[in-house]
């Protein structure tokens, strides 16, 4: 663990109003990036500072034998699950968020309208990894926003590492593939 | 590596990760001769450049300082309610049983209580001191009216105690009852 963050969380056992709202400060994109991508319709203001006054609460138990950052991530993570299973959201399944299976994606032509409407094929592919399964879209945020290594991810989820790399794998892969079946080919290559 | 034997999609993501690239690498080598694994190297490479674009971030500017604002309230509370709870836990049973002392001396009549409650208090004092009559002499000293005092104190500390561990136990099992 780095020196700022060690220094953060002296301050913060000592009281220290300004060292929390620093600590708040400093991970509070990494927060989001998980609560976003996994609660993508629940007020996520809400989410996120109940993520930080857990880790407020819970600072003074934290050992210190992994990243306060992946640390953080992972009640980040679980609050969002507990969130998720009130709601009874389908984690894992290769289904899109919209509740359609990739055969189903197929199927469906997009319209002229549609085709209109999403013109920017960053766009699309960004609509697209919004639909994906919740954990393959949190592993995506995890390992391209924040450039978390397999085992950093797999501490947050609760995965092993090899788990973590399979599904970001599969995650990409099921995006490449809905995509090429959503859309014309020649607009997903460069 | 033959152009006949595409490259499966793990090896171009593996590929695609890996901070290393060489040119001189078997996959690269495939890549600049296979059209059909270049295509899918390039929609890899387009997928995770897009999934690598910073994505706004929602929150309110001041965000981190009511987060900090609420944490410090919090803590206020909770320091408040520790307070609360620890004369909850001791000075309301003992007020309470001393009511219901009270109450039950207002019904069962005055000389009734005194009288109960003495002889009770003699009875219990008698059949401790005598085993120790080599002491007695020791706690003469002791009138009845102090002995009144201490059975009074015993009755409150028993209700108390009682009061103590039904919350302890209420709370473990997530329910709200109390003794008293």
């Amino acid at each position: 663990m780095n020196d700022v963050d060690s220094k953060l969380i002296s301050g913060v056992l000592g009281g220290s109003q300004s060292a929390f709202q620093q600590l708040v400060e400093k991970h509070q994109r990494l927060v989001y990036h998980i609560v976003c991508k996994m609660v993508p319709e629940a007020e996520h203001e809400d989410i996120c500072q109940d993520v930080f006054l857990k880790v407020y609460r819970n600072l003074s138990g934290f050992q210190q034998q992994s990243k306060l950052s992946t640390w953080i991530g992972r009640i980040a993570y679980n609050t969002s699950l507990n969130y998720l299973e009130k709601k009874k959201v389908v984690l894992y399944d290769d289904i899109a968020g919209d509740g359609q299976s990739v055969d189903s994606v197929a199927a469906v032509q997009s319209s002229p309208e549609e085709r209109t409407l999403v013109s920017d094929i960053g766009a699309r592919v960004r609509q697209e990894i919004d639909n994906l399964p919740v954990k393959y879209g949190t592993i995506l945020a995890l390992y391209h926003l924040e450039d978390m290594k397999y085992d950093e991810i797999g501490t947050i989820m609760q995965l092993p590492a090899g788990t973590v790399k399979s599904y970001l794998f599969r995650a990409r892969k099921m995006l490449k593939d809905k995509l090429l079946l959503k859309y014309n080919i020649e607009d997903i290559c460069l | 590596m033959s152009v006949n034997d595409h490259l499966s999609d793990e090896q171009i993501q593996l590929y695609l990760d890996s901070t290393a690239k060489s040119d001189s690498s078997e996959i690269q080598v495939h890549l600049d001769s296979c059209e059909s694994c270049r295509k899918t190297y390039l929609q890899y490479q387009l997928l995770t450049r897009v999934a690598s674009q910073p994505i706004s971030i929602n929150l309110s500017p001041d965000f981190a300082t009511c987060v900090a604002a609420v944490v410090s309230s919090s803590s206020v509370a909770d320091e408040q309610e520790t307070l609360q709870s620890q004369i909850s836990n001791w000075l309301v049973p003992l007020v309470a049983s001393l009511g219901a002392i009270l109450v039950w001396a207002y019904f069962a009549g005055w000389n009734h209580f005194w009288n109960t409650a003495l002889s009770g208090f003699l009875r219990g004092y008698h059949s401790v001191t005598e085993p120790l009559s080599g002491l007695s002499e020791s706690f003469s000293f002791v009138g009845d009216s102090t002995g009144l005092i201490l059975a009074a104190g015993l009755l409150i500390l028993f209700f108390g105690s009682m009061d103590k561990i039904i919350r302890t136990l209420s709370k473990a099992r997530h329910i709200n009852i109390s003794f008293i």
